[in-house]
């Protein structure tokens, strides 16, 4: 059992144990190394000015992922490599993205700008789209989708991406010793890390990175006051609001296997620590659809770090993944000391915030239902801005058609109600009916019916309903050509 | 007699961009030294009341606490209201601190919303033009309507604070500030015995502005005080929340207007009702409608008033009071040439005041395509494109300014103004002008701002940085040139006026003899030679110049989602000659993202019973991103009268909101006349009874 913190920054190795240990990645680049090129803006994952790269070993390589490290804990980067704005540099010669930005007027105050350099150094790199031609103008608006610049830059920002030559970029495995990382952090990621602390006031703090499912519930089991930490992209966010103060820690980062996606019999798995960025590579191909609304959760830094099962765990009613989930008839795969079980997806959400989520348990595995045969799927995430923002209604559709009629419909709405849900009455509606505007246009007077949205800061009830009903008829529009080839 | 006339029009890198690509630039929140302390305000979180109690004693046995200063019972007005202040070593003890403090509140209903609050008393559309065509006769056309625009917050990426450490005898401050020379002023009486001299400035890199961060301000004051009283460094820097509740804002408005136009499309003149929407204490940037010398308005009645709301004062915001202005004068402007069936450009060239704006709005029309345009709501399908347009101008406020040329025997060059560069590329200003001045390269000549101990310059607002700087510079060049040329002709004993210089060399018309650069300042007599230069109004060289420019927006509604997508921002701006041609785009490409942000994201959202922000973050308070970005084409117009550099900051962002307005209203063929334009608002206009369904 290893107690204290192992991992390098900028190729140089650091070992934290005590308080340190329970710092934001920030705080500790900042403060503990007076890497201030790192910056602090919004503190919340919104604005990617804080973004570092983070190599992880794969297979025996470092993957490096750009991420918002004001809401990343230090013990999440326990055996990862570190790679901040200062260190991109090459025996002294600049980085092609810093020098791109420097030729292209990308950067007017500068305070976003080391953000902007890391997360598009991190597009050159095999966590990204590490490939031969330069980036698209419409690639860097979404890669990019993780950082704000208020000056603003952007039109000059993406002109020096797309002015980059992959092919001169030196990946992060020539510009620092990978061998000599590899070797290290392979030995280090098989140790479990327990680290004990007190804060100023006498507070006990626990973290424990365990190596198995099995300890990991457990150690979960022992105390109510347990949070688990799998991303930390909402936890982080809350704890720099000062909503919470996690003092006893199991973090995921280290459990073995299930952050993987395999495809058999029909099915769809998704191990719960798979990070979102890995679904959306997998899903590209094997469900366009997903992958596009993928391409709109969070920014690429929260995708790099937030995991498919803290998104379902977290029950927010405007998680952006669970509207699918309702509608593949997803089950829930929990583990406990005892053993696992499945729990389909709708009977897991209980209340607003309510789990059907025992002390002992974790949440291991998801499994999908693929799409079939002549269903369609599409998924609708409506924001007030396109990018980057929690949604003010979120829905997914599946309608099986036989020719032209609707054998049947399987449809759910998030941001409508305390929790994700289905709309039987107006799935009932559509069984057997000819699949045209006019239906659609009926069944979306029938959902409408069926949800009593609320008033929020990110839109009224009245909007939420006329979107319930819209969202319907848009459907038609959006599939009506795919429809007639069925 | 310095001149303001410089066409150097080059395209290098900023000169101190290297720092901040590779983050080693420090700014003020940057700024950590052993010894250093943490303040923080206590702050009031509501719109109405006060604290009734703070655990004090609790919060000062925190570890690592130092001070705690809670006031019970000050009524406050604002959320965020400042009630206090606490010390401590680390910024996790202030926040231990302040959950000890377990302040407890009482608070009222407060005013956070003037609609909600029914606070308006002011015309409204009644249809009813009696009494303004009884005015004007030839009135064939009357509109009327009522505007109105939100509460947007500065969102400067780097939060407003200081670091100021007090050594006992010297005092030395690291600021984010946008006018160095007036922090300065600010700071030196609140230092204890120090005197000014002794009291050193720097703001190197400041992470935006925007017309929030002049003077001292509360968080520099804090860390004054509390580092005079205890001998050591002290670091106030606001939290995100904190940067919305109380580093500035621009305030809302509310805007009545009647206007009439004849059968030719000349406008008549008419009603005007303005309402700045604004902070309890007043103040800071109310609306500017009519916008003079945008239009001929005729004849314009007009009264002003304000709503004062539950909320913290507004701050100058980049071109204060002008984009509400122009949001609705060229809403109206639209609503008149639909009235006359008339095309809006062809309406604007007629009661066009601006020779040069109506060349503009011609070039905009063929860079945007305004031919494609339909007429409003013809355009095809269930996502429709709209075309739009709105103008702007930007008066000349003239502001004195100082700058100081100082040669040392190495040949190098150091140009120094007070003045500072916040994103603007000052420091790129000062050098290229410099280097052109004195006929040497960048490797020779740095161009310096951001000290409190160089020559005084003004603050960062009303674009009058570059146009006032750019003379004071050069005439500081021309002084030092004078004293190197004095040189070389007692080395060769000729008349100064025999000794020419150009490009490095120094040259006698009658000896023909030639020294370079190096060689004559190998021989100064002093280690530095130094020049002053000054630039004050009604000078020669002062361009006569007002900005102008026209702006044109297209836009892609969905009428299912509401949603917006703008697809094209043609900029056409006139800003005479210019120093670097990118650093000048980078300002109109900003100002058009700032406005794209204002016309369809920013808006300040309190809860109605308590008053407290809703949105004090960048997780609800939405500023536009990468994705949300068009093409934008900035066009630097120039003819033969634009001589000498000239503002562009500010109107960049002035006309955008009007012109993607007016875009949005072409596609839909119905008005939202409310900003900013949300796709809530979009379904409600298109379809009123669901909204109130």
């Amino acid at each position: 059992m290893r107690t204290e913190l192992c991992f390098y920054v900028n190729g140089m190795p650091h070992r934290v144990a005590g308080r340190d240990a329970f710092l934001t990645l920030s705080d500790y680049l900042r403060r503990n190394q007076n890497l201030t090129g790192t910056k602090i803006v919004c503190s919340e994952g919104d604005c990617g000015a804080c973004s570092v790269l983070v190599g992880r070993i794969h297979d025996g390589v470092l993957h490096y992922a750009a991420v918002d490290s004001c809401i990343q804990f230090l013990y999440q980067v326990d055996g990862a490599h570190v790679v901040t704005v200062e260190g991109l540099k090459k025996n002294g010669a600049l980085h092609p993205v810093q020098q791109a930005m420097i030729d292209c007027h990308g950067s007017q105050c500068g305070f976003c700008t080391p953000g902007f350099v890391t997360t598009m150094a991190s597009l050159f790199e095999n966590g990204g789209t590490r490939r031969e031609e330069p980036l698209t103008s419409a690639e860097l608006r979404d890669a990019l989708s993780g950082n704000l610049c208020r000056c603003t830059g952007y039109v000059q920002i993406i002109e020096a991406g797309c002015s980059i030559d992959p092919a001169s970029v030196p990946r992060m495995k020539n510009v620092f010793d990978e061998k000599a990382l590899v070797a290290d952090l392979a030995e280090r990621v098989r140790e479990e890390v327990r680290i004990e602390a007190r804060d100023a006031e006498g507070h006990d703090l626990v973290v424990y990175l365990p190596l198995s499912w099995e300890a990991a519930a457990r150690f979960k089991a022992e105390s109510e006051e347990t949070v688990v930490i799998a991303g930390a992209t909402d936890i982080g966010v809350q704890r720099n609001k000062g909503r919470v103060t996690p003092r006893r820690i199991l973090s995921l980062a280290r459990v073995e296997g299930d952050d993987t996606i395999s495809v058999a019999d029909g099915l769809l798995t998704i191990g719960a620590r798979t990070v979102w960025s890995a679904v959306e590579r997998a899903m590209r191909d094997l469900i366009p659809d997903y992958y596009n609304i993928l391409l709109r959760f969070g920014g690429p830094q929260i995708r790099n770090a937030g995991t498919v099962g803290g998104n379902l765990v977290n029950a927010s009613p405007i998680a952006d993944s669970i509207p699918f989930h309702f509608v593949t008839e997803t089950e829930l795969e929990l583990i406990s000391p005892s053993g696992t079980r499945r729990v389909p997806i709708e009977k897991f959400y209980l209340g607003y915030k309510k789990l059907d989520l025992k002390q002992d348990e974790l949440l291991a595995r998801v499994v999908a239902r693929l799409p079939g045969d002549g269903e369609i799927l599409k998924l609708y995430k409506v924001s007030k801005r396109k990018n980057l923002d929690i949604s003010t209604f979120t829905a997914a559709i599946a309608v099986q058609l036989d020719g032209s009629t609707v054998a049947s419909a399987r449809i759910a709405y998030g941001g409508v109600g305390p929790v994700v849900l289905r709309l039987p009455q107006t799935e009932a509606f559509l069984a057997g009916k000819p699949f045209t505007e006019e239906t659609m246009r009926a069944a979306g007077r029938t959902a409408r019916g069926e949800i009593t949205p609320i008033t929020d800061v990110r839109g009224s009830a009245a909007y939420r309903s006329q979107l319930a009903e819209n969202i319907l008829v848009r459907f038609y529009h959006d599939v009506a050509a795919q429809a007639a080839a069925v | 007699m310095p001149d303001n006339n410089v066409a150097i029009e080059n395209a290098l890198p900023r000169v101190d961009v290297r720092q901040k690509v590779v983050g080693s630039a420090k700014y003020a929140a940057d700024q950590y030294r052993p010894n250093m302390v943490f303040a923080k305000f206590v702050r009031f979180p509501y719109g109405r009341g006060k604290a009734v109690s703070a655990n004090v004693e609790k919060a000062r046995r925190v570890p690592g606490v130092l001070e705690v200063d809670v006031r019970i019972d000050d009524y406050q007005e604002m959320p965020g209201g400042r009630i206090g202040h606490i010390v401590a070593e680390s910024e996790a003890a202030i926040e231990d601190a302040i959950e000890a403090l377990d302040l407890k509140f009482e608070h009222e209903r407060p005013l956070t919303d003037a609609n909600l609050e029914k606070q308006y008393n002011g015309p409204k559309p009644t249809g009813n033009h009696e009494a303004i065509r009884a005015k004007f006769k030839d009135a064939a056309v009357v509109v009327e309507a009522l505007y109105q625009t939100q509460v947007q917050t500065h969102s400067c990426l780097e939060p407003h604070g200081s670091m100021v450490d007090h050594r006992g005898d010297e005092v030395e401050a690291w600021a984010s500030t946008q006018d160095v020379t007036g922090y300065h002023d600010g700071l030196k009486g609140r230092v204890g015995n120090v005197p000014g001299s002794k009291v050193v400035v720097h703001s190197d890199y400041v992470g935006g502005g925007f017309g929030s961060k002049f003077g001292l301000r509360a968080e520099g004051s804090l860390a004054a005080q509390i580092a005079t009283k205890y001998k050591r460094p002290c670091r106030v820097v606001l939290d995100r929340d904190e940067e919305h509740l109380d580093a500035g804002n621009r305030p809302g408005s509310i805007q009545y207007m009647q206007l009439a136009a004849d059968k030719n499309g000349r406008i008549l003149g008419g009603k005007v009702h303005c309402v700045s929407v604004v902070g309890f204490q007043r103040g800071g940037g109310g609306v500017n409608n009519p916008v003079g010398g945008l239009y001929k308005w005729g004849d314009i009645e007009k009264s002003e008033d304000e709503i004062t709301l539950n909320f913290s004062i507004p701050r100058a915001f980049r071109a204060p009071g002008w984009p509400q202005g122009v949001f609705a004068v060229e809403g109206m402007m639209d609503e008149l040439a639909a009235a006359l069936g008339m095309d809006p450009v062809e309406f604007r060239q007629k009661n066009e005041t601006s020779p040069r704006r109506a060349r503009q709005l011609q070039t905009g029309a063929e860079l945007v395509g305004w031919s494609e345009r339909k007429p409003d709501g013809a355009w095809p399908g269930r996502v429709k494109r709209g075309y739009g347009v709105a103008g702007a101008l930007w008066p000349k406020w003239p502001t004195p300014c100082e700058a100081e040329c100082r040669i040392a025997r190495d040949g190098t060059v150091e140009v120094r103004s007070g003045v500072q560069d916040i994103g603007t590329g000052t420091f790129t200003v000062v050098t290229d002008v410099a280097c052109k001045a004195l006929g040497l390269d960048r490797s020779l000549v740095s161009g310096l701002v951001g000290k409190s101990f160089y020559p005084p310059g003004p603050g960062s607002g009303g674009s009058v940085v570059s146009r006032s700087l750019v003379p004071a510079v050069r005439e500081a060049c021309a002084n030092a040139l004078k004293q190197m040329v004095a040189i070389v002709a007692a080395e060769w004993k000729v008349a100064a006026a025999d000794v020419e210089y150009a490009d490095g060399v120094f040259h006698s018309k009658s000896t023909g003899r030639k020294v370079p650069w190096k060689s004559v300042c190998g021989v100064m007599k002093d280690s530095v030679l130094v020049a002053h230069g000054k630039w004050e109004r009604g000078w020669a060289g002062e361009s006569d110049g007002s900005s102008d420019c026209v702006q044109f927006a297209v836009v892609d509604v969905d009428t299912e989602t509401g949603i917006v997508r703008v697809r094209k921002i043609v900029a056409v701006h006139s800003a005479g000659e210019y120093v670097n041609r990118k650093t000048a785009e980078n300002q109109i490409c900003g100002g058009v993202t700032q406005g794209i942000s204002y016309a369809l994201f920013e808006n300040r959202i309190q809860d109605r019973q308590t008053g407290a922000m809703v949105n004090a973050d960048f997780l609800n308070y939405k500023i536009a991103g990468p994705v949300d970005i068009p093409d934008i084409v900035p066009v630097l117009d120039q003819d033969d009268s634009d001589t000498g550099v000239r503002s562009l900051g500010e109107p960049a962002t002035v006309p955008t909101s009007g012109a993607i307005g007016n875009a949005i209203a072409n596609a839909l063929g119905v008005r939202v006349r409310s900003l900013p334009i949300t796709p809530e608002k979009i379904l409600a206009a298109l379809e009123p009874k669901g909204a109130s369904a």
